[in-house]
């Protein structure tokens, strides 16, 4: 918590500092604090993102379209306001700076290349806006036309120009700035796919020659792999995992991240191990020891967590509170002061136990003592404003829940294609027919939050949930009999239904345990389509996930 | 290929366009053959017969620019005509056309229209030597002839000074008038009685009448009276007696201060109605002439007219007032904000009936322009008035070159101008002698009511056979309106030589075309 | 024995596939633009022909027998002879004409592109707005001049009651005619240009304005530099249509001052070209349409070199060698600078 001052002092100092508010205990180059992102219809497209880069880092920020990555990077560039949170950039709070004041470049999707201006223009526009002079403009469009090889092309227009051309006047107008902090927002998806390998290694080239700091919004997990330095895997507006490409390629954090990341993806199939063995018919190996324990002490676990939430996301306390503080607060310059006093701190009281008993509210002991100072002094606007503190406190345990959830739903697959066919299914006539149809009564919050709880918990205490997990195993973790050491599992014998020749490599489609599986091995081992193939699984490699929260256990 | 072709057609196209275009330009210059074709069958009694052996008659066209109101007198005579010649198997419709496209109309039908043209038009007659030197008439005088011995056509009948203007340059009558008329002064005779002033009928009358009222007015010793003011008093008054109450009661007695918008003349520059009477009064009053034989405008040299609108210009803020325009005419006389308005006669029986109703008979008073304007009230010119007036034309339409219609057509004009007695209650003195010497004129209502206070009919003088109406007339109302217009500079001399020389530069680029 | 056409199957469906494919491209086309083209053909091809051809002759619509071949003579008269008086007002209309449309036409773009730009912020209650500015353009000009002539009336006017004043607008001094009549014509103009630059303010690529962001380019400098270039076409578009326009003004002129007021023996002050080549027409005097016709043919030269100008102006021009040129010098003299 800031010490509070002023507004007169905080006036004084701002002017100081030259409308920046520095802050000296940021670790990171750009830091993303608990920043949120509501729209004006209600829609939250970005749910507490945390995130600090470091100087010179490469960071991608992946996911399926419509996960919140170009708004997170929008945010970053002041182009979109931040709801909540704090953006530092360079030690300085950014949230209220303009973009022209945050020292970044940006390269868009579209390229934005002013159509009226030449290349040289193009590039030189952000130096010839701040000032600069001619021919320190010349020189520096110069070395990015250099190291860009856009020499020949100077005198252009951007429709003159090819896909890959354009693509770079962008870039050179980015670096042109010598900006602190690049922001790329899906750069190279309007390239074709030749053009996107080829520019994806000079991109990163740049990178490491400039020094710079770059953040990069992708959807696709190939260019996030092979440029970053650290991947942030972002789904329905959530953060799922951050770290290294090969962090998260080996041990992704959920179901989410595993089948989003590699190509092909993970192979996902639900099992039932109650045995401590995967079996199907014939097919049949047997689980690492451990594995099923750990496996029913989460579900366990999760059971136990959900009959808790139900617990507090009843907030018919909550209500109660809230009324009797409107009452008192409508009261309050009538009563008399000893009675209001009364009245007050047993409304802090009562908010204190909910908090210590629930956990949504933010409310701290320190906190609820200060404020029960504050009831000592009987300085009615501050008691008021304490109250409406409260109350705004108490409103927002709606929205906590619903972000503890939406966390939950995020990262489970099966959710996200779920909703995925809702909006599909959703025709033009049917949304005639809506339109004429009686709307039915909206779901408040707290009763979407209830049902969703109920729904978990209905899952996590069912039969199945109970002895059918998850299992996934990577495409090229599956081997021909024979070829592994000790942690091979037992020989299943199928048949190769499908396969397609990769060049060094091939793909083969099997059927496993019931369910369709990719093999990927090198081509030197290739087999016909159609011929019987007996394979072994690294069981190092196997993960299981919770197929209700889609977690990995 | 195929851009070729479709290029290739298009040129065609275009070509056939072209051809078509160019025949149908040069067959225009062909003079289209309109010879008449005597084809008069006369019965027993020496009249013609206008049924076919199918027993069908003749229903004759009849295009007239004369617009409401004056067209329902019109067709009262119409409806005559065509009671009388129903047996015979004649017939007429008329059609008014407005007077900004008629005679664009009427050029276009006539050549490319034969199904709508006209078999008779009614015009003003000062376009009549334009119109037959344009070939779009035929003489009158050959088709009364036509009609051999039973022929009672006779131009002495008409007016020699008015049928004067119905004749080509050379000489050949081409049209039948119907009638003469010119704007006059409505007066508010009772705001001159009341404050001891008669009637002007001079010049030097006429300004002492203003100069007195205005000295009233300066005095605060005038007296005015607001027709509006009594109209609805009047209207729900039972007894004649109460209506002499009201009215007398409606009489105040002003000054500079309460009646500061009363001046005596309504005159404006904003192109109304008088610009066409009063400077072509002005210079035929004294002895001039509005054009030359050869057609080209002969009022510039004219002393009267320069005196007559310099004498305007000195009225200006003094005799009348400066917030003047063609809207305010009636209702400045009706409020007694002013004395004297001059209009066209076409209003002249509404206007009566509304004051005889509302403040009595004689309240309102005709004055004509006879004498107004002339330098020397005794000279013989002095009581000419500037007349225009409506003429009956043959149109030389392919139709028109049956005899029979040809002369169906004259028997019209003919029996329209003989028996105008219904139209001239529309303020329009008939140019026929039948009509100004018949009992039914004389003893007509109108005539004795208005007609007989404007100028004797045969005291007015046309413009005179010019091909060059729009130049000399035009210019010369220019000239009028200038004098009285706001933001002029020069003197009125200057400015009639300069409305002068651009009539010559119009005529001349005519000429020359 | 007749002598019948020999084929082979092949070529005769390949005959047949080549017709049905005529038809069916050039087929349609035809059936869809026939209406069209017969009403342009009837309507404007032949009058055009036939109004050359007019235009070289003495032509009377009365008589014929008058007519007089004159070959170039009309358009003689009309651009060189000084003393006749239809080269007198035919250029002084034509002067009128286009010193108005200089005055005229910057505004009716710049005051709707401001219009425009302020809507395309989206004010609170900008579609009322959008349909309010757009309103007075619904009215005919015959409607909306009589609005004007009660606001601009002497004696009666809204204007002169509500301010008290007593100015005679249209029948005094031409240059309060001539301000009233462009008051009309911003008035009942401005809604046609102001839905095509808001229509293509609406299609500017945002993510230009987002990068204008980052490069630090704000306000009137982002309008200029950013706005103004990507609405390029729909400005020329404006511009062409809104000169065309106004040289062909004649309604505004008809219904307020019909020319008037007269300021001199000779010309009549707010007379533009479209109401002296009216006014001739209706003048009466039948052998002026030769004359006409060359006068119209004229304007329609004069506007066509002026649209040919503009398109010259406006043309993309093909980029340039200079920035590559440099850039090789400044290769040349760093390569030598490292030797």
């Amino acid at each position: 918590m800031e010490e509070k001052i002023t507004v007169k002092e905080a006036k004084k100092q701002y002017k100081a500092n030259n409308g920046r508010v520095t802050a000296e205990n940021v670790n990171g180059f750009v830091v993303l604090n608990e920043i949120n992102k509501v729209y004006g219809n209600r829609v939250q497209a970005v749910f507490n993102f945390n995130l600090a880069v470091e100087k010179n880092e490469f960071i991608v920020l992946v996911g399926p379209s419509g996960c919140g990555k170009s708004t997170t990077l929008r945010m970053i560039a002041g182009l979109e306001e931040i709801t909540d949170g704090r953006l530092y950039i360079d030690n300085v709070l950014a949230n209220y700076l303009e973009s022209k004041d945050r020292d970044i470049a940006m390269v868009f999707q579209s390229y934005a290349l002013y159509p009226n201006m030449s290349v040289y223009d193009n590039i030189g526009f952000g130096l010839q806006v701040r000032g600069l002079a001619k021919d320190e403009i010349k020189q520096r469009v110069f070395k990015a036309a250099e190291i860009l090889d856009l020499g020949s092309y100077l005198d252009r227009k951007p429709r003159e120009l090819s896909g890959g051309q354009m693509q770079r006047v962008a870039l050179g107008r980015a670096i042109v700035r010598d900006a602190k902090l690049f922001l790329m927002d899906e750069p190279l998806s309007n390239l074709d796919a030749k053009l996107r390998v080829q520019m994806r290694s000079e991109i990163v080239k740049l990178h490491r020659s400039i020094g710079a700091t770059t953040i990069y919004v992708t959807h696709d997990q190939t260019e996030a792999m092979t440029m970053a330095d650290r991947i942030v895997i972002m789904n329905k507006g959530l953060v799922q995992q951050i770290g290294s490409p090969i962090e998260v390629y080996n041990n992704p954090a959920n179901v989410f991240v595993a089948t989003f990341i590699g190509s092909p993806p993970m192979n996902v199939f639900g099992a039932d191990i109650s045995g401590g063995r995967i079996s199907d018919g014939e097919q049949s190996i047997t689980l690492p020891k451990g594995v099923l324990q750990r496996y029913q002490s989460h579900i366990a676990q999760r059971r136990a967590f959900f009959e808790q939430l139900a617990l507090k996301a009843r907030l018919t306390e909550e209500k109660q509170l809230l009324g009797d503080i409107s009452a008192l607060v409508r009261q309050l310059k009538r009563l008399p002061p000893e009675q209001a006093k009364t009245d007050y701190i047993s409304i802090v009281n009562r908010v204190s136990a909910v908090a210590q008993s629930k956990g949504f509210i933010h409310f701290g002991q320190e906190q609820a003592q200060s404020y029960l100072n504050d009831a000592e002094t009987g300085n009615i606007s501050v008691i008021l404003s304490n109250l409406a503190e409260i109350e705004k406190l108490i409103k927002n345990t709606d929205l906590a829940v619903s972000g503890l959830l939406k966390e939950v739903d995020s990262s489970n697959m099966r959710a996200a294609k779920k909703d995925a066919a809702v909006v599909k299914k959703q025709s033009v006539f049917s949304k005639i027919k809506r339109l004429f149809s009686k709307k039915p009564a909206e779901e408040t919050l707290e009763e979407e939050n209830l049902r969703k709880i109920n729904e978990y918990l209905a899952n996590y205490q069912s039969e199945e949930v109970a002895t059918h997990a998850l299992v996934g195993i990577r495409p090229e973790d599956v081997y021909f009999e024979g070829a592994l050491g000790d942690n091979a599992s037992s020989a299943i014998s199928t048949r190769a239904e499908l396969v397609e020749l990769l060049g060094s490599e091939f793909c083969m489609h099997v059927s496993m345990f019931g369910a369709s599986i990719i093999v990927k091995r090198g081509v030197r081992e290739v087999v016909s389509a159609g011929s019987p193939v007996r394979l072994q699984i690294d069981m190092d490699k196997l993960k299981i996930f919770d197929p209700v929260s889609g977690k990995t256990v | 290929m195929k851009i070729k072709k479709l290029l290739t057609s298009a040129v065609c196209i275009a070509a056939c366009l072209a051809v078509t275009a160019s025949a149908g330009v040069l067959s225009a210059c062909k003079k289209p053959s309109r010879e008449l074709v005597n084809d008069i069958v006369f019965d027993e009694f020496g009249d013609p017969i206008f049924t076919d052996e199918s027993g069908k008659g003749i229903r004759l066209k009849i295009q007239s620019v004369i617009g409401s109101p004056d067209n329902a007198y019109l067709d009262m005579v119409n409806t005559a005509f065509n009671d009388y010649y129903r047996s015979s198997g004649l017939q007429a419709d008329i059609t008014s056309v407005e007077n900004g496209i008629f005679y664009q109309q009427l050029a276009n039908t006539i050549n490319t229209d034969p199904k709508n043209a006209p078999d008779v038009i009614i015009f003003h007659s000062e376009r009549l030597t334009y119109f037959a030197s344009q070939k779009i008439l035929v003489p009158m005088d050959e088709t009364f002839e036509l009609l051999g011995e039973n022929n009672t056509f006779d131009k002495s009948n008409y007016l020699e000074n008015v049928i004067a203007e119905c004749h080509d340059k050379d000489g050949t009558l081409y049209g039948v008038p119907l009638d003469v008329h010119s704007g006059v002064w409505y007066v508010r005779k009772d705001i001159l009685e009341k404050n001891g002033l008669t009637m002007p009928s001079t010049k030097a009358e006429f300004e002492a009448v203003c100069k007195a009222l205005m000295e009233r007015k300066a005095a605060g010793t005038l007296w005015t009276r607001d027709m509006t003011s009594v109209k609805t008093q009047i209207e729900n008054a039972t007894s004649e007696q109460e209506k002499h109450n009201i009215r007398e009661r409606a009489w105040k007695q002003v000054g500079a201060e309460t009646a500061a918008s009363f001046f005596p003349v309504e005159m404006s520059a904003a192109d109304n109605i008088e610009s066409g009477w009063l400077p072509q009064t002005a210079v035929l009053q004294n002895g001039g002439k509005l054009a030359n034989a050869d057609g080209t405008p002969a009022w510039n040299t004219s002393s009267g007219l320069k005196n007559t609108l310099e004498m305007f210009e000195g009225w200006q803020d003094k005799y009348i007032g400066a917030n003047r325009d063609n809207q305010t005419l009636f209702a400045n006389l009706g409020n007694g904000n002013a004395v004297f308005g001059c209009e066209g006669p076409w209003w002249m029986e509404q206007r009566l009936n509304e004051y005889d109703n509302y403040l009595g008979e004689g309240a309102l008073a005709i004055l004509s322009l006879s004498g107004l304007y002339a330098d020397d009230p005794q000279s013989p010119a002095a009581n000419a008035v500037y007349g225009v007036g409506h003429v009956f034309s043959i149109a030389n339409t392919a139709a028109n070159s049956s005899a029979t219609r040809r002369v169906a057509a004259a028997l019209y004009a003919k029996f329209m101008t003989e028996n105008a007695v219904k139209y001239t209650a529309g303020g329009h003195l008939p140019a026929c002698k039948t009509v100004l010497e018949s009992e039914e004129y004389k003893t007509s209502v109108a005539y004795n009511r208005y007609l007989k206070y404007m100028a004797d009919p045969a005291d007015y003088v046309m413009l005179g056979n010019t091909q060059y109406f729009s130049p000399v007339y035009e210019q010369l109302k220019t000239a009028y309106i200038w004098t009285l217009s706001k933001n002029k500079s020069g003197t009125v001399e200057e400015h009639i030589r300069g409305c002068f020389e651009e009539a010559m530069a119009q005529i001349r680029g005519s000429d020359d075309l | 024995m007749n002598e019948q056409k020999l084929t082979t199957v092949g070529e005769y469906a390949y005959k047949q596939s080549r017709t049905r494919d005529f038809l069916k491209r050039y087929g349609m086309a035809l059936v869809f633009i026939a209406p069209h083209l017969i009403f342009f053909l009837a309507f404007c091809i032949y009058p055009l022909i036939y109004g050359i051809i007019m235009s070289l002759f003495k032509y009377n619509i009365a008589d014929p027998s008058q007519n007089e071949w004159r070959g170039f003579g009309n358009f003689i008269t009309i651009l060189f002879r000084a003393d006749n008086i239809y080269h007198k007002e035919f250029w002084y209309a034509m002067g009128n004409t286009a010193l108005f449309a200089v005055v005229v036409v910057p505004l009716s773009i710049i005051i709707p592109l401001f219009m425009a730009i302020c809507i395309n912020a989206k004010p609170k209650g900008y579609k009322l707005f959008r349909s309010l500015i757009y309103l007075p353009s619904v009215l005919p000009v015959s409607a909306s001049g009589v609005i004007f002539t009660a606001l601009f009336g002497f004696l009666f006017g809204y204007i002169n009651q509500w301010f008290g004043v007593s100015i005679d607008w249209l029948n005094s001094n031409p240059m309060l005619a001539w301000l009233v009549i462009l008051l009309l014509c911003l008035w009942g103009g401005w809604g046609g240009n102001f839905i095509i630059l808001n229509a293509g303010l609406k299609n500017v690529d945002k993510s230009l304005y987002e990068a204008a962001a980052v490069d630090g380019c704000t306000g009137m400098r982002r309008a200029l530099a950013v706005t103004l270039p990507a609405i390029k076409q729909q400005m020329v578009l404006c511009i062409f249509n809104t000169i065309i326009g106004y040289f062909g003004l004649y309604g505004q002129i008809y219904v307020l001052t019909n020319a008037g007021p007269i300021t001199d023996s000779t010309n009549h002050a707010t007379m533009s070209i479209m109401w002296y080549i009216q006014n001739l027409i209706n003048s009466g005097n039948y052998s002026v349409y030769g004359m006409v016709s060359a006068m119209g043919l004229i304007l329609g030269i004069i506007i066509g070199i002026i649209t040919a100008i503009q398109l010259i102006i406006t043309r993309e021009r093909k980029s340039g060698t200079k920035r590559s040129n440099e850039f090789a010098e400044y290769l040349k003299a760093r390569g030598s600078a490292n030797e």
